[in-house]
């Protein structure tokens, strides 16, 4: 466990070293917020809830949306399938380590500094800008765990589209279908809220909803008491799946690998 | 030299065909992803009406001519993008150089993205379907203008990707904040430019000056006007300003192949 | 006037510097350090039609730059480069009609497509008549057998074979001027004696004139009548291979087959003979090396015969490593 600790503890260290990457990528981030804002402010002229969403609602929604693209809430790094053509990802899986368990701890490492820096001085702008929810201390620390798990629900997908890698020549398009299924489901365009039916319940069923919906909903303060525990039980719910579905992928991935010699 | 161009495209072309499964999958992801962006905005105005006082219809026609101009660079002016950090990045530049034209045309020339098609064709069913829902009283000048406005969009993305592309000549690295202008350019023209705040409006109305090439035209397209007092005749500096914009970052595009320090020793 | 005329050139770039330290980055984005590095100093020479040049100096001397100028790619920062009265860089479309350029280690072919098809799209790019570009193509295709992968694509040609394609591809225009950086690196023995022939041949047939620079001592000797000497971005010798030798190459060796009548004979009187720096002896093989500013070929020869029976011996030039090496580390005022 103390090894998990010290690679999570680096990548949060490395994480701090990108400062001008870093500033560009929070100020995008602030600038699209800002845009789509906009159109949400447009749409409400005046009206009050719709769908339980009150425009302030939903500019906050936005503006946590731009905030958890810091946890990889938006699109799939390729970072092990870059380690994977590169050939790197052979001496990482012969170490003495848990391969799922270096890289939960890099990420989690990772994410967890970018969603600190990066997601909270974006959101940080949106409640300067745009009046931005903020919450209680209550409301924040139930929606801790909520961010946690998120963060590792992101991981676990991405990771699982990786590992794909091992089996295709070229997975661009994989990468494509894959980004689109977890930003549209996920609420990280638009607010489930708001999908008519029968897309809402296609939403209800995959695991995306766990990603942005639930803590975004978390940290507005839109989900209490039972729906809370709730929301927290259907990501850890999905949290066991995709990284017990990433394990045994995991494994025959390394079959394949002792076979073909990577 | 449109003939060189064919035969260089074709050569891309040719060579891309050479992975024709991914090929394949590629073109049915962008349309898909591009695809979900309307899809988004018919979410929206399944709860509301309106955005900003316009209808359905009429962002869509915004969206449609945004979607167009952005999706006709990515297919012809992508060289300017990654594929160009990566010819900086391997040196490949100097071969550019090596060849008797001129280097604005050669690096347009080295790329050609059919996949982007996606886009275009999701673009002009937007376009058709914000036509085929309202009642436009069509004139002539009407029809130039559209053509115009998804025209001077395209040359001010391409202006955007040189801008991009020139900067790699001191950074190796286009500055994601490009991709700001970009990409958050396509986002801000699908809708209209009065719903945004002045600082927004008066940068994208002068130094990239997007806000002028869509919004304008559908303005007068639709007979509306502008709720801040902006003159519809814009619409027909959009071209002019469009070509001033590019004609500047190929300026700078020289400038910065003047600076080219190649690689190595 | 000469077809290359290069006077004064310099090149000098200036390279950002890392800052240490907290908010190193940031303070980057505002303002940045500099540090200038000067990688060609003060070049001048000049070439002349039909000449086949070497340019030649250690890693880092600047080699490669001055070539990047003389190609157009490069803008100088001080000089003057004219070839074929023109400058590289303001003229330099027409500049490179006239050129071919081959740098070792990048292709400047179509890396997915099949040899055959960068070869027409260059007939394009130069609107070469067809005529002449089939009459080159043929020829080429003989001389450096590109035959039989000419429907390969690029990616998969071995590096000698893509070598050879990427020469006739820079020969296709028919420029008058080639270009080459390190034509033979990472070739096997084979592959580089035949693009040295080739070389030759266009340059002695077509009157091509040629520049090469190269680390491969066998091309400098098969290939240079003259050679430039570079280093530290300045011109250290420009002249013969034959003079340059003359003039560094001091040292001579006297290979002597023994008589083995002769063999108990003792040698070591030789050692002391005036002039004569070294001596090795392997069996019946005796090596003398003598510098022959202090004694001749004659002397050594006579004195050798005087002590010893002599079956058969040659005289061995220096090789052309031995007097780069010694140009290199001589000290500079001497030069």
């Amino acid at each position: 466990m103390r090894l998990y600790w010290e690679i999570a503890r680096r990548s949060f260290q490395r994480a701090t070293t990108y400062r001008t990457a870093y500033i560009a990528g929070l100020l995008t981030n602030a600038f699209f917020g800002a845009l789509i804002s906009f159109v949400y402010i447009a749409v409400y002229q005046g009206r009050g809830e719709v769908a339980g969403f009150s425009v302030r609602d939903a500019v906050s929604y936005v503006w946590m949306t731009q905030a958890l693209i810091s946890i990889g809430a938006a699109w799939i790094a390729p970072d092990l399938e870059r380690t994977i053509r590169s050939g790197d990802v052979v001496t990482d899986l012969s170490r003495p380590w848990s391969f799922y368990g270096y890289w939960v701890s890099q990420a989690l490492g990772e994410r967890l500094f970018n969603l600190l820096i990066r997601g909270s001085l974006t959101y940080l702008i949106g409640v300067l800008y745009f009046r931005a929810f903020v919450p209680d201390v209550a409301t924040l620390v139930a929606a801790l765990p909520a961010l946690l798990l998120a963060t590792l629900l992101a991981f676990a997908y991405g990771f699982l589209i990786n590992l794909a890698a091992f089996w295709m020549f070229d997975t661009t398009g994989l990468m494509l279908l894959a980004n689109f299924m977890m930003s549209f489901f996920s609420g990280f365009l638009l607010p489930l809220a708001f999908f008519p039916e029968p897309l809402a319940t296609i939403a209800n069923y995959l695991p995306f909803r766990a990603i942005t919906s639930v803590a975004a909903q978390a940290f507005l303060g839109q989900l209490s008491g039972g729906a809370l525990i709730e929301a927290y039980l259907l990501q850890i719910f999905w949290a066991i799946v995709l990284i017990g579905a990433g394990q045994l992928l995991l494994r025959a991935a390394m079959r394949r690998v002792v076979i073909q010699g990577g | 030299m449109l003939t060189l161009y064919m035969r260089l495209v074709g050569a891309r072309i040719r060579a891309q065909m050479q992975y024709r499964a991914s090929f394949i999958f590629e073109l049915f992801g962008f349309a898909l992803v591009t695809g979900v962006e309307f899809g988004v905005l018919l979410i929206l105005f399944n709860r509301f009406d309106a955005v900003g006082g316009w209808s359905l219809y009429e962002v869509a026609i915004l969206y449609g001519l945004s979607s167009i101009s952005l999706s006709l660079v990515e297919m012809i002016g992508r060289g300017f993008d990654a594929p160009f950090e990566r010819m900086m990045q391997q040196g490949a530049f100097d071969g550019i150089l090596l060849r008797p034209w001129g280097t604005f045309f050669q690096i347009l020339a080295s790329e050609f993205q059919v996949r982007r098609l996606g886009r275009t064709i999701q673009g002009f069913g937007a376009l058709m379907f914000g036509i085929a829902g309202l009642t436009i009283s069509w004139t002539s000048a009407k029809i130039v203008l559209l053509v115009l406005a998804a025209l001077s969009g395209s040359l001010i993305y391409l202006g955007l990707f040189v801008i991009g592309a020139t900067i790699c000549f001191w950074t190796i690295k286009t500055p994601e904040v490009l991709n700001a202008f970009i990409f958050g350019g396509q986002q801000l023209t699908s809708y209209p430019l009065s719903i945004y705040s002045e600082a927004i409006r008066v940068i994208f109305l002068s130094i990239v000056p997007l806000g002028m090439a869509i919004y304008p035209a559908t303005l007068y397209l639709l007979d509306r006007s502008d709720p801040h007092g902006l003159p519809v005749g814009l619409a027909w500096a959009a071209f002019p300003a469009a070509l001033l914009f590019l004609a500047l970052s190929l300026a700078f595009w020289r400038y910065g192949v003047s600076k080219y320090q190649s690689v190595g020793s | 006037m000469a077809l290359i005329d290069v006077e004064h050139l310099r090149k000098s770039f200036s390279i950002a510097i890392r800052q240490e330290g907290r908010l190193a980055a940031l303070r980057s984005l505002v303002r940045r350090t500099y540090r200038e590095v000067v990688a060609v100093d003060d070049v001048s020479f000049a070439v002349e039609a039909g000449e086949m040049v070497g340019y030649l100096g250690p890693n880092g001397a600047g080699k490669s730059t001055t070539m990047k100028m003389l190609t157009g790619i490069l803008v100088p920062s001080g000089g003057r480069i004219l070839v074929d009265g023109r400058d590289p860089h303001r003229q330099r479309t027409e500049h490179v009609r006239r050129i071919g350029v081959v740098f070792g280690q990048r292709t400047q072919l179509w890396w997915d497509l099949p040899t055959i098809e960068s070869f027409e799209l260059l007939r394009h790019i130069y609107q070469i008549p067809y005529e002449r570009w089939r009459s080159n193509l043929t020829r080429f295709c003989d001389l450096l057998e590109l035959q039989p992968f000419l429907a390969t694509p690029v990616r998969q040609l071995s590096l000698g074979q893509r070598m050879r394609a990427d020469l006739a591809a820079a020969l296709l225009h028919d420029p008058a001027i080639l270009f080459l950086d390190e034509p033979t690196i990472g070739l096997d023995v084979v592959a580089r004696e035949r693009i040295r022939a080739f070389l030759t041949q266009i340059n002695r047939e077509h009157g091509v004139t040629v520049i090469l620079t190269t680390h491969d001592l066998g091309d400098i000797e098969r290939l240079c009548q003259r050679v430039v000497l570079i280093d530290h971005g300045c011109v250290i010798y420009d002249g013969a291979l034959a003079a340059l030798r003359e003039r560094y190459g001091r040292e001579r060796a006297l290979v002597v087959d023994l008589d083995p009548g002769g063999m108990h004979r003792p040698l070591d009187g030789l050692r002391q003979l005036a002039g004569v720096v070294a001596l090795e002896q392997e069996g019946v093989r005796l090596r003398l090396v003598f510098d022959r500013h202090e004694t001749t070929a004659a002397k050594v020869i006579a004195a050798v015969a005087e002590q010893t029976l002599v079956r058969d011996l040659t005289v061995e030039e220096p090789p052309i490593e031995g007097i780069v090496r010694a140009i290199y580390e001589a000290p500079r005022a001497g030069l």
